[in-house]
């Protein structure tokens, strides 16, 4: 009876850290490969303040650069 | 009263009609520009083919393009398949969400990529500082080509596998664990046999979605001859340079590699699995 209740017992903490395990894997990849880019080109572009995004998009819009 | 046309009549034209439609579309849309760009760089022969051969960083760009397209179908195969698996097998917090961070490459624009890449692993930000004293450098690298194509390419491989293993039936997987087997055992006997069709297909939409690749490319690898140069690119100079012949003959080498791959995994490999 204890050594069923051990091997199931064995079987569920082997089946939780595959699954921790797994799952870290897959976020791990998606964090460094998707969700990194995509902070770094918010903090790139907000990291100097509001100001220089505003300033870039009406540059960009209304006001050419000279020749 | 008999009606004018007979059903039977009616059926066929409406059968060839729709088949006529799905050619015609087909043709002026794929088979069309595609002979014409074979026209173009074939006309005269291979002389084309070769004078844009002998251009600098040509055989170099053609084979890192290769080289970077089968490292990003094999490492998105394994990935791709596990994102997918995760999503379908477990329950947990911020599934929802990372079944959406899975779809952004599609919704980014693949020239954002580039710059979103430089911008995380650049020189001027702190993560690619940190990186190049580790002896890590990603952008202007092979390493960013690479980073860019597996980037472009994930979802490809997660969305084709995801809708098989869904409808995988769990009662094979409660049979093979009733007669004894264990939990990597039934994953490899059971789970991946019927998975196998669908990676195999999935990593061939990522190489050859790879294989093209332009926007992210362009921007992250800095463009250099004979190391960070890609295939898409030296494309693009040529044609920039005014080269259009030579331009269309490496982009008929390009399309024909991955044709030819396309076609040869899919008329063997997929059947084959597909039978077992």
């Amino acid at each position: 009876m204890s050594v069923t209740a051990g091997s199931l017992r064995h079987q569920v903490i082997k089946r939780r850290l595959l699954r921790g395990t797994l799952l870290a894997l897959a976020l791990f990849y998606v964090a460094v490969l998707l969700v990194g880019p995509v902070i770094g080109i918010g903090w790139k572009a907000l990291g100097s303040g509001f100001g220089v995004v505003s300033e870039t998009l009406q540059y960009q819009t209304f006001k050419p650069r000279p020749s | 009263m008999a009606p004018a046309i007979p059903r039977r009549v009616g059926t066929r034209i409406g059968k060839w009609g729709l088949r006529s439609i799905a050619i015609v579309y087909l043709g002026g849309l794929v088979a069309l520009p595609i002979s014409v760009v074979v026209a173009k760089g074939f006309g005269d022969g291979f002389q084309t083919f070769r004078d844009a051969m002998a251009s600098p960083g040509a055989t170099a760009a053609i084979k890192l393009t290769l080289i970077t397209a089968v490292l990003t179908a094999v490492i998105n195969a394994f990935f791709g398949t596990l994102l997918a698996f995760v999503l379908v097998r477990y329950r947990f917090w911020g599934r929802g969400l990372l079944s959406s961070i899975v779809d952004l490459p599609f919704a980014i624009p693949t020239l954002v990529t580039g710059v979103m890449l430089v911008a995380i692993y650049g020189p001027a930000s702190p993560i690619g500082r940190w990186l190049e004293g580790a002896g890590i450098q990603v952008a202007f690298t092979t390493l960013g080509v690479l980073f860019a194509l597996l980037f472009v390419t994930l979802p490809f491989v997660v969305r084709t596998v995801q809708p098989v293993l869904s409808e995988l039936d769990p009662a094979e997987e409660e049979a093979s664990f009733s007669l004894g087997a264990g939990g990597w055992t039934t994953f490899r006997k059971v789970v991946l046999p019927a998975l196998r069709p669908a990676i195999v297909g999935g990593s061939l939409l990522a190489f050859a979605r790879a294989l093209g690749e332009f926007g992210s490319i362009v921007i992250i690898s800095a463009n250099i001859p004979n190391k960070t140069l890609t295939a898409p690119v030296f494309v693009f100079q040529l044609a920039s340079r005014f080269e259009p012949e030579q331009a269309a003959a490496v982009a008929t080498l390009l399309f024909s590699i991955s044709f030819v791959l396309v076609l040869f995994t899919e008329r063997f490999l997929i059947r084959r699995l597909g039978s077992k």
